[in-house]
């Protein structure tokens, strides 16, 4: 099944970009099968157990963020607006999907290093994007490379478990330098954090968060970062998950003046997804799991901002440019309420799951992070703020349009909306059982580090 | 569980399934008639004052005034454990059977208040998550309980503001309310965060039992606590707010301003009073605190000529004067004021449409005009002085302007800086700086 998640999307990928007409089923077809391929693994592994293939594994640790991969990869195909509709978008998703699922699930660097690769094609080679934008992604992936080539020449070796095992840091300081570059750059961390933002910019907007949903940087860090350089880490990383609350906090920040709701709604994935690498960092338990949590949050309550807002934009001519209120709420009020469920889920509105997110969070980094205490509750705020203020300018004020029209959500979208927001809600009022099914990833985290920390 | 701990769960979930059923509805496509909207509020708030009734009769029968409900973990990561735990005492009991009370009179005005109004079940909707919110912070058995019905009285707060959408006026004045709420949530979550560090617990019983908190600890604490009060009762500098308020239909004003949401600031220093006690500079601040709002609220009230700001700026006087209660140790006091002003301006709201009527029957009944009072108290003072009074007053003692100009300007001047050449510039006048980070204007 594993192999099928990463097989299927991959071969509906190579389909869609021949099938014409037909792509948006098949590319459909072949998310959809993913999800329950994914889906299907993440049963298999929620006893403890592991799922394996050539080259890739699935566990309690990557199991979850996949079938969510998935289910975000879904609703973004299902969000996309017909004026999007094209071959190449329905090509690139489900690629972008097989590539992401393979990073998660890679045991072999070279083929780690090859997906990262695919997962940046579409914004690498999408000539709407911003060059800086590109340029920063660009520098991730030859980083991740030149990384594992080090790695690779001075061990022997490219398979993670081989390295694990060994002793010392495969490939020096260097190799964790590289590696530690493209976490950096990937994540978007301060001076570098308004490259999402610039992805947002310009072209879809949709398959963009797409890209950035993935937190391949975070993944980095938890899946080759911490157990192959444990020591460096340590030492490293406290000044990393640093930087990134900073990176929070400025970002919130940043996006307090900003017009483009395109650019604000990359700010704020920033600022919230930054604190993902903090509470990875803690090593303890709740942070851990506040950290994956967190990372569920946002990328599906940013599919459903991203998803409203450029529903709104194929409604509305020249949407981004227009100033003052623009009062859609009158024409759109079900795409209205999606936004502000999603909107106050980021920021960790109690009843949603970001609260638990952020409660973990807090209590997970007490120790390791005494100023999340101050920086958290700042840069939420903030973003609360930007969040109502841009949701104020989109849907309330005197109505550019007139009553008389509908423009409100479609049923694909309201089923995509739906969901997430269920999600979001539904895991907010019974956080239980998801941050139990976290809690385990969490543990195999935590318990994995503990043991190659003890040993080396 | 006990009979009077599931009677305490009941009553605070009865508006939580009354606000999902109805938005539940209305995203899966069900056109409610208002009739229908008024029957379910009914039903709410008959199960709600039903089972505060059948609780406060248990109680008295048993003696003692204090039941808690431990309704398991709401989310447990190995030893650590998010306590869902339901408290109610003799300090949140009568806070719990006023916020019913009002609550319900407000809904049963608005039925015919906003009868065919296009927002009707929107208004209904954001009362029901104003009332759930109210009374999980009321009846919330521990603090991290507490943000989390703080957080939502303040967003239904502000979506009440903003009904009537189709002006920019209301929103405006609600992006602005709704800074002013987050900014001031900090102080709870700092505080919250930093009783976790330092006493290891945020449950009421474990934290005041224990005595946690000492010194320096419990000055900051209390003061990070007294921070997110001030906004929430909007007290100096945070008084601003109130009048923008003013903004939202009558019916919300009154349950919002007059009643309960102001009063929960008070609330939570009342709860946190053994913070205060073992910190005598933090309940000096909040005397000073007090004092100056209950003066800048009655100065400013003076010079208003709307009823509803008018109201709201006497409302801020009394809450200024209950914060100087609840600073100088007179809880009991600072009780009984909240719950009899909270009635009488409840009044005053709803009566506010009709006050011109009012006015007019007073005097006819008089047979002429009454006569002016309180006018002597003015000439003790020198003619510069009220001059100066005069102005301030007229200004609500700059304090927008303050603000724009210490805070909302340079964090637009620093925003801009950061975006970079594509964010929006500055505003050249640092008094519209909220209004243009509110709009995105140039």
């Amino acid at each position: 099944m594993l192999l099928a998640a990463v097989l299927i999307p991959l071969l509906g990928s190579l389909l869609a970009w021949r099938a014409g007409e037909h792509a948006r089923r098949i590319a459909h077809a072949a998310v959809l099968l993913s999800l329950l391929a994914t889906l299907i693994n993440l049963y298999a592994v929620s006893n403890g157990g592991r799922v394996d293939a050539p080259y890739l594994s699935a566990d309690a640790v990557n199991a979850l963020p996949m079938a969510v991969f998935a289910a975000l990869s879904l609703a973004t195909l299902a969000l996309l607006p017909k004026r999007e509709w094209s071959a190449r978008v329905f090509a690139e998703i489900p690629l972008v999907l097989a590539a992401t699922l393979t990073a998660y699930a890679a045991e072999h660097l070279a083929l780690l290093g090859a997906a990262w690769l695919l997962a940046s094609w579409p914004l690498l080679f999408d000539g709407e994007r911003s060059l800086y934008a590109r340029g920063v992604v660009l520098g991730s992936v030859l980083a991740l490379q030149g990384s594992i080539f080090l790695i690779g020449t001075s061990s022997g070796s490219f398979e993670l478990q081989v390295l694990q095992a060994s002793h010392g840091a495969p490939g020096g300081v260097w190799a964790f330098g590289l590696l530690a570059l493209a976490i950096f750059l990937r994540k978007g961390i301060f001076p570098l954090h308004s490259w999402p933002a610039a992805a947002f910019e310009r072209g879809s907007l949709l398959p963009a968060a797409l890209l950035v949903n993935g937190h391949l940087g975070a993944f980095l860090l938890a899946r080759v970062g911490l157990p192959l350089f444990p020591a460096i880490s340590r030492e490293f990383f406290p000044l990393l998950a640093d930087l990134a609350l900073f990176t929070a906090a400025l970002a919130a920040v940043a996006a307090i003046a900003e017009r483009s709701p395109r650019r604000m709604l990359g700010l704020l994935l920033v600022s919230q997804a930054s604190i993902v690498l903090a509470g990875l960092e803690s090593l303890t338990p709740e942070g851990v799991t506040g950290a994956l949590v967190q990372w569920m949050v946002v990328s599906g309550a940013t599919t459903g901002l991203c998803g409203v807002y450029q529903a709104l934009e194929s409604r509305v001519d020249q949407l981004g440019q227009r100033s003052g209120f623009l009062g859609l709420a009158n024409i759109a009020p079900r795409l209205s309420v999606f936004f502000v469920v999603c909107g106050l889920a980021l920021v960790g509105l109690p009843g949603t799951l970001g609260f638990a997110a952020e409660d973990l969070l807090l209590h997970g980094t007490l120790q390791s992070h005494p100023w999340i205490g101050l920086a958290l509750p700042l840069a939420t705020a903030l973003n609360a703020f930007s969040i109502f203020r841009l949701f104020a300018r989109l849907f309330l004020g005197r109505p550019i349009l007139p009553s008389t029209i509908s423009l409100d959500a479609l049923p694909r979208e309201r089923w995509a909306l739906g969901a997430i927001v269920v999600f979001l809600v539904a895991g907010g009022l019974m956080p239980g059982q998801l941050v139990k099914l976290q809690s385990s990833a969490a543990d195999a985290i935590v318990a994995s580090l503990h043991t190659l920390v003890s040993k080396r | 569980m006990e009979t009077s701990a599931i009677l305490l769960c009941l009553l605070v979930a009865a508006p939580g399934l009354a606000f999902l059923t109805l938005s539940l509805s209305w995203l899966l496509g069900a056109e409610l008639p208002e009739h229908w909207v008024t029957r379910l509020t009914r039903l709410t708030f008959a199960v709600s004052g039903g089972a505060f009734t059948a609780l406060v009769v248990i109680l008295a029968m048993q003696g003692e005034f204090r039941v808690s409900a431990h309704l398991g973990d709401w989310f447990r990561v190995h030893h650590y454990t998010f306590p869902l735990v339901l408290l109610s005492d003799s300090l949140s009991l009568p806070m719990l059977g006023l916020t019913i009370l009002l609550t319900s009179l407000i809904a049963a005005f608005s039925k015919t208040y906003l009868h065919r109004e296009a927002g009707f079940l929107r208004f209904y909707l954001q009362l029901h998550l104003y009332f759930f919110g109210a009374l999980l912070v009321l009846a919330a058995g521990s603090f991290d309980l507490l943000i989390g019905g703080w957080e939502l009285v303040g967003i239904s707060s502000v979506l009440l503001i903003a009904f009537f959408e189709n002006r920019t006026g209301p929103v405006r004045n609600a992006i602005r309310v709704f800074a002013t709420y987050r900014t001031c949530d900090i102080g709870l979550l700092v505080g919250v965060f930093l009783m976790h560090r330092w006493a290891d617990t945020a449950t009421y019983s474990d934290l005041f039992s224990a005595g946690e908190l000492h010194g320096t600890e419990a000055i900051i604490v209390a003061l990070a606590l007294l921070f997110a009060a001030s906004g929430k009762s909007a007290q100096l500098p945070f008084s601003g707010w109130l009048p923008r308020a003013m903004e939202g239909p009558t019916p919300s004003s009154a349950i919002f301003y007059g009643a309960i949401s102001v009063h929960l600031g008070a609330y939570l220093l009342l709860r946190a009073e053994p913070i205060l006690l073992a910190s005598p500079v933090s309940a000096t601040c909040v005397v000073l605190v007090g004092g100056l709002t209950a003066m800048y609220g009655t100065l400013s009230s003076r010079t208003c000529s709307d009823a509803k700001t008018n109201l709201a700026l006497a409302a801020l006087s009394q809450l200024g004067l209950i914060f100087v209660e609840i600073g100088l140790g007179l809880t009991t006091l600072a009780l009984f004021h909240m719950i009899g002003h909270a009635i009488v301006r409840t009044l005053h709201f709803l009566r506010a449409p009709s006050m011109l009527h009012d006015f007019h029957q007073l005097h006819s009944a008089a047979g002429g005009p009454l006569p002016v009072t309180g006018e002597h108290y003015d000439q003790w003072l020198p003619l510069r002085l009220r001059l100066w009074l005069y102005r301030f007053a007229m200004d609500r003692g700059h304090l927008d302007h303050l603000i724009d100009r210490c805070f909302a300007d340079p964090l637009q001047r620093l925003s801009s800086w950061l975006a970079g050449p594509v964010a929006a510039p500055a505003p050249r006048t640092p008094q519209r700086a909220l209004n243009n980070v509110a709009e995105g204007l140039d």
